[in-house]
C-alpha cells in the first residue's frame, strides 16, 4: 500500500460521502454506503495481483487498519455518526479482509454486487454490536433500512469498483514495480 | 530483530483500535464536544456539502425543466416549444410561489414568536435511526448561534441546536431520544415531557409522566407549554397516534407523531433569545393590573 494509493482512496471516499449526504436532502429511499464500498474495494484488492507484484501490492495489516480508520473517521464526521463508530468498524473490516484476501476471489458484476450487499448488511450488524456496550437501549437491527442500504450498495458496487480500479491504476505506481511483470527475463 | 519489528506493529495496531474505541466512547457520552481535528474537518466539509446541495438542486431543476420535455412530437414542435416555455415559466412561478409561501409562513411564525430569530437553510441531512442519529446541518453558525437554541419551522418545532462549527450548525431533532420538550395537550390541559423514541420505520416521540386519569385520545393535538423557557409556548409539536394504559403503572404511555416532515425541510428558523416570561397580568383590565403593583389604590 503506497501513500498515494491510500490518500487517493481516502479522498475518493470522502468526496463520495459528501455527495451522498447532499443527495439525502433530495431523496428518501436508501442510498448506498459509498465509504464502505471504497473500504471494501481496498480490502479485496490489497493482495490481488499475482507473480512478482504480490509482494509489492501486499498491504501490511497496520496500513489497512490505518486506511480503514481514516475512511471511517471521515465518514463519521461527514455523516454525523458517533465519532469512532464507523472508524472502528471499517478498521476491523479491513483487518479481516486483509487476512482473508488471499482466499477470496471476487470477480464479475454479480459476485461484486452480492459480496458488497452481504458485507453492507454485516457491517451494519457490526456497528450495532459496537454500539451495544455504550448504549444499552440501542435498537439492534433496523432491518428495513439495513436491507434497503444493502441492496442499494450492491447495485452500485460494480460501477464503483470499475471507477475505483481506473483511479487505482493511476494512483498505484510503486517504483519497485517497474519491469516486474510476468514473463520478464 | 524480525520478531521485535512484528511485535511493535502488533502493538501499534492494538493501540490504534483501543484509541478508536475510546474515541467512540467519548463521542457517545458527549456528542456535543468536538476536538480541533473534528472542527477543522467539519469546517472543510460543510461548505462542500452546501455546494453539493446547490449543485444537485440545479440538476434537479434542469431535469424537471428539460428532460421531461424530450418526448415532444415533431409536427407540434413550435407549439410544444411555446407550451414548454410557458410550462417552465409556470413551474418557476409555482416554485417561487411555493418558496414565497414558505417564507411567508416563516415570517408569520416570526411575528408569533416574541423573540429574536434568524432564518437558516438546510444544507445536509443524515438519518440513521438505528444509531439514534437524526440531524440537520444548517447554513447558520457563528457567535450568534449557541447550542440549545430552539429551531422551528412553519409547521412546528424541529429541535434544538446541537453544536456550532464556524458558520454552520447541527440540529438535534425533537424525535431524538436525547431530546426532551415540555408539552401541553390543549384539549385536556394535561402537561408532560416529550421524549424521542428510537424507531426504524417512522419518527415517534413519547409523552412521559402523563397520569392515567388524563383522558387523552388518539388524534389529540400536542403543543409546547413554554415552560422551561426554551421553546415558545403553543408551538405545534405533533398528534397523539397511540395510547397504552397499564394497571401496573400510574402513568399512561402516549405516542406522538411529529407534525413536521423532517425529510422535506428546506428553511427553518432559529430562536436566538429565550421567549419573554409569561405575563401574570395577561387578561386583566389595565386598572386591575396597576392596582396589583400598588400604582392605583
Amino acid at each position: 500500500m503506497t501513500w498515494a494509493r491510500g490518500l487517493g482512496l481516502l479522498l475518493v471516499a470522502y468526496l463520495a460521502m459528501i455527495g451522498n449526504t447532499a443527495l439525502r436532502v433530495f431523496v428518501t429511499w436508501p442510498l448506498p454506503d459509498l465509504g464502505l464500498l471504497v473500504a471494501l474495494y481496498a480490502g479485496l484488492t490489497c493482495r490481488l495481483r499475482g507473480g512478482a507484484q504480490v509482494a509489492l501490492r501486499d498491504a501490511s495489516a497496520l496500513s489497512m487498519l490505518g486506511l480503514g480508520a481514516a475512511i471511517g473517521y471521515s465518514s463519521d464526521v461527514v455523516m454525523g455518526t458517533p465519532r469512532g463508530l464507523r472508524a472502528l468498524g471499517l478498521a476491523l473490516l479491513l483487518l479481516l479482509l486483509r487476512s482473508m484476501a488471499t482466499h477470496l476471489l471476487v470477480r464479475g458484476m454479480a459476485a461484486v454486487a452480492a459480496v458488497s450487499a452481504v458485507t453492507t448488511a454485516l457491517f451494519q450488524i457490526l456497528l450495532s454490536v459496537l454500539m451495544l456496550p455504550l448504549e444499552w437501549d440501542v435498537q439492534l437491527l433496523g432491518w428495513r433500512s439495513v436491507l434497503g442500504q444493502a441492496v442499494a450498495t450492491g447495485l452500485l458496487a460494480p460501477l464503483m469498483f470499475f471507477v475505483l480500479s481506473r483511479i487505482d491504476s493511476r494512483l498505484w505506481r510503486d517504483p519497485r514495480a517497474q519491469g516486474l511483470l510476468y514473463g520478464n527475463s | 530483530m524480525n520478531w521485535l519489528r512484528r511485535g511493535r506493529r502488533t502493538l501499534l495496531a492494538v493501540a490504534l483500535l483501543v484509541l478508536l474505541a475510546l474515541m467512540l466512547r467519548a463521542s457517545v457520552r458527549a456528542p456535543e464536544r468536538l476536538g480541533p481535528v473534528d472542527r477543522l474537518l467539519v469546517r472543510i466539509t460543510a461548505p462542500m456539502q452546501s455546494v453539493a446541495v446547490r449543485l444537485l438542486s440545479h440538476v434537479s431543476q434542469s431535469w424537471t425543466h428539460y428532460v421531461s420535455l424530450v418526448g415532444v412530437q415533431r409536427d407540434n414542435e413550435r407549439l410544444q416549444a411555446e407550451n414548454a416555455q410557458l410550462r417552465m415559466q409556470l413551474l418557476a412561478a409555482t416554485q417561487l410561489a411555493g418558496r414565497a409561501e414558505r417564507l411567508q409562513k416563516l415570517l408569520d411564525l416570526r411575528s408569533q414568536v416574541l423573540s429574536d430569530t434568524t432564518a437558516a437553510q438546510v444544507i445536509g441531512l443524515e438519518v440513521s435511526r438505528q444509531f439514534r442519529v437524526m440531524r440537520l446541518r444548517l447554513d447558520r453558525g457563528g457567535a450568534e448561534i449557541k447550542p440549545g437554541m430552539p429551531v422551528l419551522s412553519a409547521g412546528g418545532i424541529v429541535g434544538r441546536i446541537l453544536r456550532v462549527v464556524g458558520p454552520y450548525s447541527d440540529v438535534q431533532l425533537s424525535t431524538d431520544p436525547r431530546s426532551s420538550v415540555d408539552v401541553l395537550l390543549p384539549r385536556t390541559g394535561s402537561r408532560g415531557v416529550l421524549k424521542g423514541v428510537t424507531n426504524d420505520t417512522n419518527y415517534v416521540s413519547r409523552i412521559e409522566y402523563l397520569v392515567q386519569k388524563d383522558e387523552v385520545q388518539v388524534g389529540d393535538e400536542v403543543v409546547t407549554s413554554g415552560l422551561g423557557g426554551i421553546f415558545p409556548p403553543d408551538m405545534a409539536v405533533g398528534r397523539v397516534v397511540r395510547l397504552r394504559k397499564s394497571a401496573a403503572s400510574m402513568y399512561q404511555e402516549v405516542e406522538v407523531a411529529p407534525v413536521v416532515d423532517f425529510g422535506k425541510l428546506r428553511e427553518v428558523m432559529i430562536v436566538l433569545s429565550p421567549p419573554p416570561p409569561a405575563d401574570p397580568d395577561a387578561g386583566k383590565r389595565p386598572s386591575e393590573a396597576l392596582r396589583g403593583i400598588g400604582v392605583v389604590r
